[in-house]
C-alpha cells in the first residue's frame, strides 16, 4: 500500500484550494439504512494547482442526458450505479510533454453506488489517501482499500463520490500530483463506513472446500455490471435494478487447479420481488426436460453441463452458486448464503 | 440454442455458439475447448486472409507514434492484404480515383491514433483520390451514405458492454439507437453493416493495433493498454474480429497468469458470420500473414 504521509501532500499543492459544491439527496437502499444527508457530502477541494498542472475554474458537468456523448458505452456502468452526475477537471501543462491530469468526479446517490463502482475491480495498487492505516473493522469479504492506483490511473471512493484522477503520461511527477490531488479532494470529507451490507452477508469459505477470493468480490444493482464480471444470460433474468443490492463472489476449491465456483447473493426490496427473481432465472437457466412442467422447490440444486447450479430463496433473499464441483458443494454453498442473508 | 436473444452460460458449455466466441468466453478449459470442437472445422469455399504488420519503433517510450514508420507499415499492410506490389497498386486495387472514401476511426475514449487517420488520407491523396473526396465518416447514417467506399479504421479494444469493441462495432452510430446492441445485443451488430447506405461499401477493415486495450473498454483504464504496435487488416471485418479476439485473449491471460474470459462474450463475432455472412470468424478458415517485429505477437 503506498503511504501518503510519505509524499508531502501539502508541499506539492502550495496553492488554494477551492470548496465545490455539489448537489446531494438522502436516499436509501434496499437494507433500509439511511445514506448520505444534506450538508454532510456536498464539498470537495481540488488544487488549482498541482506542480506545472493548472485546472480550470469550473468543471464541465456531465448529467444522465449527456453522458454518452461523453464517454459512448461507458457511460451505462455509471447509470447502473444510480449515477447523479459527473464533474470533469483537465489539469494541463505549460509543456506538452508532461501530458494532462483528468479528474472525473462522479457522485452518486449513495456511498454503496460509489464502492461498488470501485468494486468493478480491485487490481492496482493500494493507496492510503487519509493516511489513517489499514482498517481493522473489516469484512474480509472485499479488500479494505478505498483507493487503487495503476498506470497513471487512481480510482477512488469517497462516501458517495467516485473518482478517478488519471495523467494522460505517467511520470513520477504525476504520479505524485494525481494522489495529491486524490488527497486534497478526499482529506475534507468524512471517513467512509462500511462497505454495502449485504457484503458482510458473503461467507468466507465452505468448510475446508471452497475458499472466497476476496478481490473478485464485486457489488451491484445491474445485469450489464453482472455480466461484465460473469456472464450468466443476455438479459435481466435477476429482476435486479437500483433497489436491488446484490453481490457476485469466486471462490477457489482448496488446493491447487479446480475451476472457480460463484456465488450471487440478491437482496430484493420485497418478498414477491425475490420470488419473481428465483421464477424467471430457473426458468431460463435451469429449464425443465421438454414436455415436462417445472416443479422447482425454493432450495435445490442441478446439473448444468457437467457442473452445478445450487438455488435457495426466502423472504427478500437469494443465493445462486454456479459452477459447482458437486451437488453437495451447490447446495450447502446456497445455504449457508442464504441462512447469512436472512440473519440480519 | 434456440435464438441468439436466448444465449445463456449454459448454450457456450454446451457448444452451441462459435468456437472463438465460446473460446473468448469460457476460456481455454475443458468447456471452452469442448465448444472449440464443435465448430473448429474448417467450411469448404470458406477462407480469409488477415495481415498483421508490427514494427517495433512504431511508438517510442512515450507511445508517440513514429509517422514514417506508420507509413511504412500501412503500405506494407494494404500490399499484403492486396498481393499488389506496391502500395499506389494496393490502395488502387481497394478503391478508385472516383470513389468518395469515409474514413470510419473510433472516436474519443481511447481513439484509433490521428497519426493513422493522417496516413491513410495521404496514401488515398497520392493515388489520386481528391482530398475532397475522402471524408471522416463516423457517426450518423448520413455519412456513410453518402459515401460509395469505406475503410473501418478502429482501434483494437475490448468492450465492457459487447466482449469486444473493433471492426463490428465501428459502424454502431450507424444505427442512430446504439443502446439496442448493449450487452448480449451485440450479436446483432452485424446487421448495422447491412443497412442500404453501409452493404457492400467497405473495402477495408484496418485496425489500429498500436496500443490496445484489453479490459475495461471503452473508458480508458492505463492497465489495461500495451504497445503491440501493429496494424491488423483484412478485406473480411468479421476475420479481422476474430484475429483481434485471439490477441486480445491471450493478453489477458498472461497479464492475470490464468484463463481470464472476455466478459460479456463477442456474440457479434460468430453471429456476423452465422447469421450475417459478412465473414468467417473460424480460425481453421483463417490464414494470418504475420510480418515484422514478431515478440509478443500473440496469435
Amino acid at each position: 500500500m503506498i503511504g501518503l504521509a510519505t509524499l508531502s501532500l501539502l508541499a506539492a499543492c502550495p496553492h488554494s484550494a477551492e470548496g465545490l459544491p455539489a448537489a446531494q439527496s438522502p436516499t436509501h437502499n434496499a437494507a433500509g439504512s439511511e445514506s448520505g444527508g444534506v450538508g454532510v457530502d456536498t464539498i470537495v477541494s481540488l488544487p488549482r494547482q498541482a506542480g506545472p498542472w493548472v485546472r480550470p475554474g469550473s468543471p464541465r458537468r456531465i448529467t444522465e442526458d449527456t453522458i454518452f456523448d461523453y464517454m459512448d458505452g461507458a457511460g451505462e456502468l455509471y447509470l447502473a450505479y444510480r449515477f447523479e452526475h459527473l464533474d470533469v477537471y483537465e489539469y494541463t501543462a505549460p509543456e506538452k510533454r508532461l501530458g494532462t491530469l483528468k479528474v472525473e468526479l462522479y457522485w452518486m446517490e449513495t456511498p454503496d453506488d460509489a464502492f461498488g463502482l470501485l468494486s468493478n475491480d480491485w487490481g492496482g495498487e493500494a493507496v492510503d489517501l487519509r493516511g489513517q492505516g489499514e482498517r481493522r473493522d473489516w469484512h474480509p469479504a472485499v479488500p479494505p482499500h478505498d483507493a487503487l492506483y495503476g498506470g497513471g490511473l487512481l480510482r477512488f471512493r469517497s462516501q458517495r463520490l467516485y473518482g478517478r484522477v488519471m495523467a494522460s503520461r505517467e511520470s513520477p511527477e504525476s504520479r505524485t500530483q494525481v494522489l495529491a490531488i486524490a488527497s486534497s479532494i478526499v482529506k475534507e470529507r468524512l471517513s467512509n463506513g462500511q462497505p454495502p451490507e449485504i457484503l458482510s452477508k458473503v461467507p468466507v469459505r465452505l468448510g475446508e472446500r471452497l475458499v472466497l477470493r476476496p478481490d473478485r468480490t464485486c457489488f451491484f444493482r445491474s445485469h450489464y455490471v453482472l455480466n461484465s464480471v460473469y456472464y450468466l444470460a443476455p438479459h435481466d433474468v435477476l429482476g435486479l435494478g437500483p433497489a436491488v443490492d446484490a453481490s457476485i463472489s469466486e471462490y477457489r476449491p482448496a488446493g491447487t487447479g479446480g475451476t472457480p465456483v460463484r456465488l450471487i447473493q440478491a437482496l430484493y426490496p420485497s418478498t414477491d420481488a425475490a420470488a419473481a427473481a428465483l421464477r424467471t432465472f430457473l426458468k431460463l437457466y435451469v429449464p425443465a426436460p421438454s414436455g415436462q412442467v417445472a416443479e422447482k422447490p425454493s432450495s435445490a440444486a442441478a446439473n448444468a453441463e457437467g457442473k452445478w447450479v445450487g438455488w435457495a430463496a426466502a423472504d427478500r433473499s437469494l443465493a445462486i452458486v454456479l459452477d459447482a464441483p458437486g451437488e453437495r458443494d451447490a447446495r450447502a454453498l446456497a445455504s449457508a448464503a442464504l441462512a447469512a442473508l436472512l440473519n440480519q | 440454442m434456440s435464438n441468439d436473444q436466448t444465449m445463456t452460460r449454459r448454450d457456450f458449455v454446451r457448444g452451441t455458439v462459435g468456437a472463438v466466441v465460446g473460446a473468448s468466453a469460457l476460456g481455454r478449459g475443458a468447456a471452452g475447448e469442448a465448444s472449440g470442437r464443435a465448430q473448429a472445422a474448417a467450411r469448404p469455399g470458406r477462407s480469409a486472409r488477415v495481415v498483421i504488420v508490427r514494427d517495433e519503433r512504431a511508438l517510442d517510450a512515450s507511445h508517440d507514434v513514429d509517422t514514417a514508420v506508420l507509413d511504412r507499415m500501412l503500405a506494407d499492410t494494404v500490399m499484403r492484404v492486396t498481393g499488389q506490389k506496391t502500395a499506389k497498386a494496393a490502395w488502387l486495387a481497394l478503391v478508385k480515383p472516383t470513389d468518395t472514401v469515409g474514413l470510419v476511426p473510433t472516436p474519443h475514449m481511447n481513439p484509433t491514433h490521428p497519426e493513422l487517420v493522417d496516413a491513410v488520407r495521404r496514401a488515398l491523396v497520392g493515388v489520386g483520390v481528391p482530398a475532397g473526396q475522402i471524408r471522416e465518416a463516423q457517426g450518423g447514417i448520413d455519412l456513410p451514405t453518402a459515401c460509395t467506399a469505406l475503410i473501418a479504421m478502429p482501434a483494437l479494444k475490448a468492450h465492457w458492454l459487447t466482449g469486444i469493441g473493433t471492426v463490428l462495432k465501428d459502424y454502431i452510430m450507424y444505427s442512430g439507437r446504439p443502446r439496442n446492441y448493449h450487452d448480449a445485443n451485440n450479436a446483432n451488430l452485424g446487421e448495422i453493416w447491412l443497412l442500404p447506405g453501409v452493404k457492400g461499401k467497405t473495402r477495408l477493415a484496418l485496425v489500429d493495433a498500436l496500443r490496445p486495450l484489453c479490459d475495461k473498454g471503452p473508458q480508458p483504464d492505463p492497465r489495461y493498454f500495451w504497445d503491440y504496435k501493429g496494424l491488423i487488416a483484412s478485406t473480411d471485418p468479421v476475420a479481422v474480429d476474430a484475429v483481434g479476439l485471439q490477441i486480445i485473449m491471450a493478453k489477458r491471460r498472461a497479464l492475470r497468469g490464468e484463463e481470464w474470459p472476455l466478459s460479456p462474450p463477442p456474440l457479434c463475432v460468430s453471429v456476423a458470420d452465422e447469421k450475417f455472412g459478412l465473414g468467417t470468424c473460424r480460425m481453421s478458415e483463417i490464414t494470418i500473414d504475420k510480418a515484422g517485429w514478431a515478440q509478443d505477437v500473440l496469435v
